[in-house]
């Protein structure tokens, strides 16, 4: 077994799982009318439970909560984990990228066996610790996390501002990042919890966002470049 | 006293005293998400009444943890109906004014302001009291005076002017000195009453009401309700003012005299009626005693002459008098703005005997109707009851003021603004030489500069009390709230002056209540007024004289004669002669001391949102709405002068000139210009910053009282 | 239920102010601000040189500040109040840009969206503070579908008029009686930028968010009936018999 998730890793993920589910139930629900991606059913099921003002502060509450755990552990692991992380994520490898992504959607949607019917190859091209899924998915999650934050942060201070003569402006342009972030999310979220959780073949790596542990043969099945790196360490 | 001294020493000082007081508001940052009103305690609701104008609206106040969080008209007042002016109700705003000064301070010999305790204060003022009665005797009783009125209520005149007799004075200023003295005179003179003879509810029972330089709605907005009652029920509603105001909306009819031409079109009115014989001999003679005189007086005044002074349409003034000649009940309402000019005296008794030719003052729906209707009497009888008769004579305006002038004065209780006054430059001057001048105020005002020692009053809502006001209504209000700092009442002022100069004759009451109970005792015209009646209606109508009389609404001559001596009145008096030597107002371009410099013709009046020169000049409530000093002019004066909108201009007397800028409409006539008579030049606000009107009016003495409206003036591009 | 409604008859009006103050005091509006105002237009016909038209939030049927909330703190009552929840707003200014008339505004205490609510918050039950100051009664306030009511016997009676905004479709309530001056109103704003486009992209959502996870489903679903995981191993297990078979028919071969 080879360590793949740090404790704080793990914990960071699960925390996040939570706020961030919280945050997108709770904020549609917080959304008018037109603006509401779900439907009405949605804001009075929300609303029943908290309460019109109180769905708005425990909304604000987790929000606040979220980022300034976020912010502790950026700012406490930045070079333990952070920067490598970032680094790690934005590594990307246009055409196999592309590859991996078209490819494992075959795999997962057609089969490889009709995929090989179709005359294409079902074999993956190679992954790193991170596969092109998984990095792209990662890459979007920091972006909107950061437009998340700083919007939120924004509509938290300047809402009732009424001494900055923009504040308005601000505010509306804020609640519209907000919403295309989270709008973003909305729809990688559940692509990213079926592949880690649910696809085929993915049991170890839901274990080990658990253990923090994954054999060796899955690694060399799902991530052959961080295989070759590790034997190259010498930590196999 | 000298004059240089600077207004943000006495702002920096204040500011500091008012702190706990009346905090400047300064609300927390506002925070929108999940913004949760605060929750105070229970709400509950207080009577009170609006201390400003005649009208005395009452209203309903919902008062939370000792604050008032709004007030609102009185839905069962007879007269107001629930209505309310902008003015009354900024006094939810000026109670808690940042400006409000609220605590005694003593004006130093150098200028500046030392803060004292009201003790102190009281000690002051009873230490000179007694200097002067220790050095006069009783003959120094014209040595103290007071200027009404006090901010407060009936109790608080009571108790003044029982301060005053403790040295034996007797010198109270009535306030109307420059406001309608004239119109109370005259018909005092003609009529008996002092005042208004009926009431504005009989205005729907009249089938002509002449509006006669009465601008109701601008003045007295509650009472439009009885100009709609009136055009609902038929009554046909004549407008005379040679300016287009809010009063015009209201009018079936408006007649634009030149300013001051009034008494010559009632003149003409009268030749006109006679002339047509439109009149019944027998019922003219019973009212008018020289009757024979009506027609030789008033002999020059052909339509012709009313056309050429007036300068209204031959149609206009025929028509006008077809509906006086023919109309058999006609109310005639008289504006303070005739008795602003000298020869007010002449128009409003002119008014009066075309009434009585028309037969048309004794009964319902007839009669005259002033804003000054009936100030309820009996003050004095109770201060005789308690320090005895004093026959000495009461000095008018002038004569206080040549008393000031030749250092006769020696502590004047100054609670209004002399800014009323025409000459106010001058009328200061004389205070200035007055060696005590206490002023009882609530801002940094003109009159606190020219003070001694200055003491800060109450609000209505911050002390109980009657007050009294238009038809003759009494009107009670509990105590609201607490008064900040050390502000007191006016009552308690003058009962601390008074135990402490004479405790064997000063009544040593605990509140207006016990006052106002004596008045019930002693007084026989407050019997029937109890204090549980004034508790539980709106208001109470005096005079009552029995328990549970019936309010006593409608004319005042039920004895179907007018209440004079005599029962009549005279075309020729003895003391103002006859009503044929009609002349322009004193100061007119077109009289015979008129200057060719001065070719235009000022009138000043008051505004929607302002009452006199004082309180509501801090409210920002009003501020909003307010414009400065402007002039108004027509189009035509505009371009002969060469003015276009919003010019800055000095706006000139003889006295002097104050800046103003020139707002261009029709609704002032060819040659005549209009500029409000608020604004003052210590407000904070700049919305109502100005130089006093008064400064540059020129005091043109009359029979009676200071005027100042129609003088000479011109305007200078700057 | 009620269907509460103003009605003005602006002919008697004369501009006293009255109403705009008591509403200021009322409400606790700073001065300065105001949640209901009298308009006036030069008029040579009118005998004062002015018409005047008092005014407040029209508490439209068609309210396009409603539509311009992105979080749902204002709404149409279904008593034809258009109401705010101050706890919900967050004063990001949408509403106040979108109402045609200019009724809303910015509280500064609260920060939020404020309006007329015909005094409810302050006064609940009781007769808002512009009717009930108003000395010649020209705001009649009531329920129009309560005949005995002043709201409804004025409207029976008289010609009920509606001061639209020139570019709006807003389908005010506040009704004028007989006749108004000014009888339209200037091009309104409109609503901004950002939060306008969030309606369309709040669509976006809903339907790639579907799409997503109908596909995400459909996988699921075709996963369960046969796995991608077993179809890898039968192909290595065929490719291994293949192998196997191939190795066989060589040593068969040989």
């Amino acid at each position: 077994m080879i360590r793949r998730h740090s404790r704080s890793a793990i914990f960071m993920h699960w925390f996040n799982a939570v706020c961030w589910i919280f945050l997108l139930f709770s904020g549609f629900a917080l959304l008018a009318g037109e603006m509401q991606p779900v439907g009405e059913w949605w804001i009075n099921l929300w609303q029943g439970i908290f309460g019109d003002r109180g769905l708005l502060v425990a909304h604000l509450a987790v929000g606040s909560v979220w980022v300034v755990v976020y912010a502790l552990y950026i700012v406490i692991f930045c070079r333990r984990e952070v920067l490598p992380f970032l680094r790690e994520v934005t590594t990307f490898h246009m055409k196999s990228d592309i590859e991996w992504c078209m490819k494992k959607g075959l795999w997962l949607v057609l089969g490889p066996k009709r995929t090989m019917k179709l005359g294409i190859d079902p074999a993956l091209p190679p992954q790193g610790f991170y596969n092109a899924g998984q990095r792209m998915v990662a890459v979007m999650a920091v972006i909107a996390s950061i437009g998340l934050a700083v919007t939120g942060i924004i509509m938290g201070f300047f809402s009732g501002n009424v001494e900055y003569a923009l504040s308005e402006t601000v505010l509306q342009w804020s609640i519209f990042v907000h919403f295309c972030c989270a709008g973003i999310m909305a729809i990688l979220l559940p692509v990213h919890i079926y592949m880690a959780a649910l696809a085929p073949g993915e049991g170890p790596a839901l274990r080990s966002m658990f253990t923090g542990f994954v054999p060796e043969h899955h690694i060399e099945h799902h991530n052959p470049l961080w295989y070759e790196a590790l034997k190259k360490d010498g930590r196999l | 006293m000298p004059d240089a001294y600077s207004r943000r020493n006495f702002l920096k000082l204040s500011a500091a005293l008012v702190a706990g007081g009346a905090a400047i508001a300064n609300p927390t940052r506002a925070r929108a998400i999940g913004y949760v009103p605060p929750k105070g305690g229970p709400v509950t609701e207080v009577k009170g009444y609006c201390p400003f104008c005649q009208v005395r609206c009452t209203y309903i106040a919902r008062v939370q943890d000792k604050k008032i969080l709004s007030v609102t008209g009185d839905r069962n007042n007879y007269w107001t109906g629930g209505a309310m002016c902008p003015k009354g109700m900024s006094i939810l705003e000026l109670m808690d004014s940042p400006f409000r000064i609220t605590e005694p301070m003593y004006h130093e010999p150098d200028g500046s302001w030392r803060r004292i305790s009201y003790q102190e204060a009281v000690d002051m003022v009873v230490e000179r009291m007694k200097a002067v009665r220790d050095k006069y005797g009783a003959k120094g009783g014209n040595r103290v005076a007071l200027t009404m009125p006090l901010w407060d209520c009936f109790e608080s005149e009571v108790a003044a002017l029982m301060a005053l007799r403790t040295v034996g004075s007797v010198q109270a200023m009535p306030p109307g000195e420059t406001c309608v003295s004239t119109a109370s005179n005259m018909l005092g003179l003609m009529l008996g009453v002092n005042s208004g003879s009926t009431q504005v509810d009989e205005l729907p029972r009249a089938e002509t009401v002449i509006l006669w330089g009465a601008n109701v709605n601008d003045l007295y907005p509650p009472y439009t309700r009885w100009l709609k009652a009136a055009r609902e029920a038929g009554t046909k509603i004549i407008y005379i003012d040679p300016r287009r105001t809010r009063t015009s909306i209201w009018c079936d009819r408006q007649l634009r005299p030149q300013p001051g031409t009034d008494g010559v079109l009632a003149l003409g009115a009268i030749r006109y009626v006679l002339e047509k014989g439109a009149y019944d001999e027998e019922r003219a003679r019973f009212q008018i005693e020289d009757f024979e005189n009506l027609a030789p007086q008033t002999e020059k005044f052909t339509l012709e002459h009313v056309q050429a002074i007036t300068g209204l349409a031959l149609e206009e003034i025929v028509a006008f008098y077809e509906t006086v000649a023919s109309s058999r009940k006609t109310i005639v309402w008289i504006g303070g703005s005739l008795s602003r000019q000298t020869n007010g005296i002449t128009t409003d008794r002119a008014i009066i005997l075309m009434q009585a030719l028309r037969d048309n003052l004794i009964g319902e729906g007839k009669g005259m109707l002033t804003f000054q209707s009936g100030k309820p009497g009996g003050g004095e009888e109770l201060v005789d009851h308690y320090f005895g008769e004093n026959k000495t004579p009461k000095m008018n305006f002038r004569r206080l003021r040549m008393a000031m002038e030749k250092k006769n004065l020696d502590i004047l209780f100054l609670n209004s603004s002399y800014r009323r006054n025409p000459d106010a430059l001058g009328v200061r001057k004389a205070i200035q030489k007055v060696p005590f001048v206490v002023h009882m105020g609530f801002f940094l005002d003109e009159e606190s500069e020219v003070s001694t020692l200055f003491i800060p009053a109450t609000f209505g809502p911050e002390s109980q009390g009657c007050g009294y006001g238009n038809e003759n209504q009494v009107a009670w209000r509990e105590k609201i709230v607490e008064a900040p700092g050390s502000c007191v009442p006016a009552w308690q002022f003058y009962r601390d002056i008074g135990l402490k100069m004479d405790p064997e004759h000063y009544p040593n009451f605990k509140d207006p209540e016990e006052i106002c109970r004596m008045m019930q005792q002693v007084v026989p015209s407050w019997k029937g007024i109890t204090m549980e009646r004034m508790r539980t209606s709106p208001t109470v109508t005096w005079p009552l004289f029995a328990e549970g009389e019936e309010e006593r609404k409608g004319t005042v001559f039920t004895e179907g004669r007018l209440l004079t001596a005599t029962g009549k009145m005279t075309v020729v008096d003895r003391v103002f002669g006859g009503i044929d030597r009609w002349d322009y107002p004193k100061g007119h371009p077109r009289s015979k001391d008129g200057k060719k410099e001065f070719p235009l013709i000022l009138t000043q009046g008051k505004q929607l949102w302002h009452w006199q020169q004082t309180l509501t000049n801090f409210a920002r409530s009003m501020a909003q709405f307010s414009n400065g000093r402007f002039v108004q002019v027509n189009p035509k004066t505009a371009q002969e002068l060469g003015l276009k909108q919003r010019d800055r201009v000095m706006l000139e007397t003889r006295m002097g000139g104050i800046e103003a800028w020139v707002d261009i409409t029709d609704n002032v006539l060819p040659g005549a210009v209009f500029t409000p008579a608020n604004c003052c030049r210590t407000t904070p606000l700049k919305e109502n910053q100005s130089e006093s009107i008064c400064d540059i009016l020129p005091n043109y003495w009359d029979r009676i009282s200071a005027q100042h409206n129609c003088t000479g003036c011109r305007l200078r591009k700057i | 239920m009620a269907r509460y409604v103003m009605v003005i008859d602006s002919e008697k009006c004369m501009n006293c102010k009255a109403c705009i103050i008591a509403c200021q005091q009322r409400n606790h509006v700073p001065y300065g601000l105001s949640r209901n105002w009298v308009h006036e237009t030069d008029s040579e016909s009118s005998p004062c040189g002015f018409k005047f038209q008092p005014g407040a939030c029209m508490h439209c049927d068609d309210p396009s500040c409603v539509r311009a909330c992105p979080t749902g703190a204002t709404w149409k009552g279904k008593d034809g109040a258009v109401e705010i929840d101050r706890s919900r707003c967050i004063g990001c200014g949408s509403c106040i840009s979108a109402c045609p008339y200019h009724a809303r505004f910015r509280h500064p205490v609260t920060g939020t969206a404020d309006k007329c609510d015909y005094c409810r918050t302050s006064t609940p039950g009781e007769v808002p503070a512009c009717v009930a100051v108003c000395p010649v009664h020209c705001r009649i306030f009531g329920d129009a579908d309560d005949p005995s009511s002043d709201v409804a016997k004025a409207l029976a009676s008289r010609k009920a008029v509606h001061v639209i905004p020139l570019n709006s479709g807003a389908k005010p309530t506040l009704t004028y009686l007989d006749a108004t001056t000014p009888a339209a109103l200037p091009e309104g704003r409109t609503v901004s930028y950002p939060v306008d486009t969030m309606r369309p992209l709040a669509k976006g959502v809903t339907w790639v968010g579907g799409l997503v996870l109908a596909a995400l489903t459909g996988t699921f679903v075709r996963q369960l009936i046969k796995s991608s995981e077993k179809e890898d191993e039968e192909i290595a297990a065929e490719k291994k018999s293949a192998v196997t078979q191939e190795k066989r028919e060589k040593e068969d071969n040989a």
